[in-house]
């Protein structure tokens, strides 16, 4: 889409114009929704939270500068709106203890051949708690004192749930190179492939300082 | 070489992760979804929208009616004034005849009108004081010209606008004779005024409306009325003041019962779309009470139970019943008492007991934390329950004094308009304290005395709340 295009399309949502609103969102739907998705346990919960994003995005676009790149500010206001969802379901995140992962022989992971919706699905598997912190610190490049004030956490427990969080994607990303323990696929794949879910299970509380 | 894995690791899923738009499909569902959001929100903004123009209209009505009911009263006020003024400078003598009107118009000297000027109760908040006084006027020997029938000139050109051509009809028959010869004067002016009063000219009797209306009874005494009613029989023209009067009256109730089925519909829509609120609230009061103003205050107390509904986050509706002890002190010109005295007193203080019932609407302005404050307006019915008055005389030898108490003289309806800032802070769950400014403002004449009482204070309280649902 063009810049001119994208204007127009951005002072017809400024006038709240449905049908501009509905083409922006289909326009960014893609983007919003991959953002979402990582943060999100799964799709659906990503598209309830990526629609408060967007309806955040229709209620103050006027308080959008033309000027700037929208696509920025769009993707900001999903990841805080995944913040502030994730926030708001703190009582739901647990972590894991993950002893069985510490002493886990590391591959080469870029060597193996492991698509988007592998990926993503080994991310969503992760405990909120983890998830969100590695979402924050290698994708979106936060730094781990940025996200213990976007979190409430301190420095010190993001850093600790990033090494977490990467031990066990580790562990998932060996499992998947096994032959007999399948593929990360799709929503319904993954879920048997993971063993550790369920036993020892910690309230994430306990590990914040 | 950990760090380093860990950055490989964190590369793949960013590589992967990030901009990959196109692999995700569209769902049509979720738009949908959005759709509902922004429309639900459209209407709660309209109702939001909604809200100042239906607060707007209230205060509009509200402030029509309080313009509406101020008017003729401040009028009567004026011509309460006059009328004193000459009852002083007669200095009179008492005649109960009420049916003179028509019988004294070839009234020359000062003995022969003044039976006109009745001092039974029931003639002295009649109608007929200014068709009295034109009478009265020019038999006055030792009053210079201006207080002649010039006098009558001038309260005739002030009447209401309805009757302000016919006025100037009465007005114009009774400018030629106010001339030099006062006593030669008289006759012809008081001959016109017979014409006037005859009811056999349709013309000449509307005039005599004309004048007569111009003080209309307070609103607030339907007592009196009745009275006058029988009294003044024999007077055609009165009996046609009388309709009139009738006619603005039944106008004005016709407008407090709209007022107030609107007012009905609001709140009828408000609950229907807010789970209402409700707490109990008992105060105590300190206030400075005056009659026409504050210059000679005095200070009375209150306490009483209030019961509010919260119809909103921001609107509420309170009532209730409050003891009033209201003392309050002014000059003689500034009560009608329904009779007259043989000598003015100088002041009157009186002490009433009544019941004050308030019915207002509160505005939340501002809420943080345990701290509210709201705004309020709203009316008020006093409900008498005993007056007590000290007249005070100038007498030759100082001055002297005596007292009286009135009985039991009615209710006054939603005659007060109240406004009123709430400060309140909350304790527990249960309740908290509340700090309330208020001013009352009358809108017609209370009490025996018929005096615009007029009250303000700080009341203390606390307050309840019942069956909250917050723990």
């Amino acid at each position: 889409m063009g810049e001119d295009e994208l204007h127009q399309l951005l002072r017809g949502c400024i006038n709240q114009d449905r049908k501009c609103q509905k083409m922006l969102y289909k326009t960014f739907y893609g983007f919003a929704m991959s953002i979402c998705l990582r943060y999100a346990n799964d799709r659906d919960s990503a598209a309830e939270v990526m629609n408060q994003g967007f309806l955040k995005v229709f209620t103050h676009i006027e308080s959008f500068d033309l000027t700037r790149p929208f696509k920025a500010w769009l993707g900001k206001i999903m990841t805080n709106a995944s913040i502030d969802f994730y926030r708001a379901n703190l009582k739901m995140a647990y972590t894991e203890d993950l002893e069985a992962a510490e002493n886990m022989s590391d591959g080469e992971f870029a060597d193996r051949n492991l698509s988007y919706n592998d990926l993503l699905a080994m991310v969503q598997t992760l405990p909120p708690a983890y998830r969100t912190v590695f979402n924050l610190f290698a994708i979106e490049g936060y730094s781990h004192e940025e996200i213990g004030e976007m979190l409430h956490i301190n420095a010190g427990t993001s850093k600790s749930n990033l090494h977490k969080a990467r031990q066990k994607l580790k562990q998932m990303i060996m499992r998947a190179d096994a032959p007999a323990s399948g593929s990360f696929n799709s929503d319904i794949d993954y879920a048997p492939s993971v063993a550790f879910n369920a036993p020892g299970i910690v309230l994430n509380k306990g590990i914040r300082g | 070489m950990n760090n380093e894995k860990d950055k490989k690791l964190d590369d793949l899923f960013k590589k992967k992760l990030e901009d990959t738009d196109d692999q995700i499909g569209y769902r049509e569902e979720d738009w949908d979804s959005l759709e509902a959001m922004l429309d639900k929100r459209k209407k709660r903004r309209a109702v939001i929208y909604l809200w100042p123009v239906v607060t707007g209209i209230a205060a509009a009505l509200l402030l029509f009616l309080g313009w509406w009911l101020f008017k003729p009263i401040e009028k009567n006020s004026n011509n309460l004034t006059v009328s004193s003024h000459v009852v002083k400078s007669n200095n009179s003598t008492t005649n109960n005849n009420p049916a003179s009107i028509a019988t004294t118009t070839t009234a020359s000297k000062q003995n022969d009108v003044l039976p006109a000027k009745t001092h039974t109760p029931a003639i002295d908040s009649s109608g007929s004081k200014p068709a009295n006084l034109a009478i009265n006027a020019p038999a006055k020997n030792s009053r210079p010209i201006n207080q002649s029938p010039v006098l009558i000139v001038d309260k005739s050109a002030n009447p209401t606008p309805a009757f302000k051509s016919d006025a100037a009809a009465a007005t114009n028959k009774l400018k030629p004779q106010s001339g030099a010869n006062l006593i030669e004067a008289t006759k012809p002016a008081t001959n016109q005024l017979a014409n006037v009063v005859d009811p056999t000219i349709d013309k000449d009797r509307n005039a005599t409306v004309a004048v007569v209306t111009q003080t209309p009874n307070p609103p607030t005494a339907p007592g009196n009325r009745t009275d006058e009613n029988s009294a003044l029989k024999t007077g055609k023209p009165t009996e046609q003041t009388i309709s009139s009067g009738e006619k603005s009256q039944a106008a004005m109730s016709r407008l407090l019962a709209g007022s107030a089925a609107q007012n009905n519909k609001v709140s009828a829509k408000t609950i229907a779309s807010f789970r209402p609120r409700f707490a109990l609230n008992a105060i105590g009061a300190e206030d400075a009470n005056g009659a026409g103003s504050f210059q000679q205050a005095k200070a009375g107390n209150k306490a009483g139970v209030f019961f509010s509904a919260a119809i909103s986050r921001k609107f509420s509706i309170t009532t209730g019943t409050l003891y009033s002890s209201t003392p309050y002190a002014a000059a003689y010109g500034d009560y009608n008492f329904p009779y007259q005295f043989k000598n003015d007193p100088v002041s009157v203080s009186a002490n009433c007991k009544m019941l004050d019932i308030p019915l207002n609407v509160g505005y939340q302005v501002y809420s943080r934390g345990r701290n509210t404050v709201t705004l309020g307006t709203g009316l008020s019915s006093y409900v008498m329950l005993q007056q007590s008055f000290n007249f005070s005389y100038a007498g030759y030898g100082g001055t002297s004094s005596s007292s009286y108490t009135a009985p039991n003289s009615g209710s006054y309806l939603f005659k007060i308009l109240n406004l009123n800032a709430t400060y309140q802070r909350q304790i527990s769950s249960r309740g908290g304290i509340t700090i309330q400014p208020y001013l009352k403002l009358p809108l017609a004449n209370v009490g025996y005395g018929q005096v615009k009482l007029q009250t303000t204070g700080v009341a203390l309280g606390v307050n309840w709340n019942l069956g909250s649902s917050k723990p």
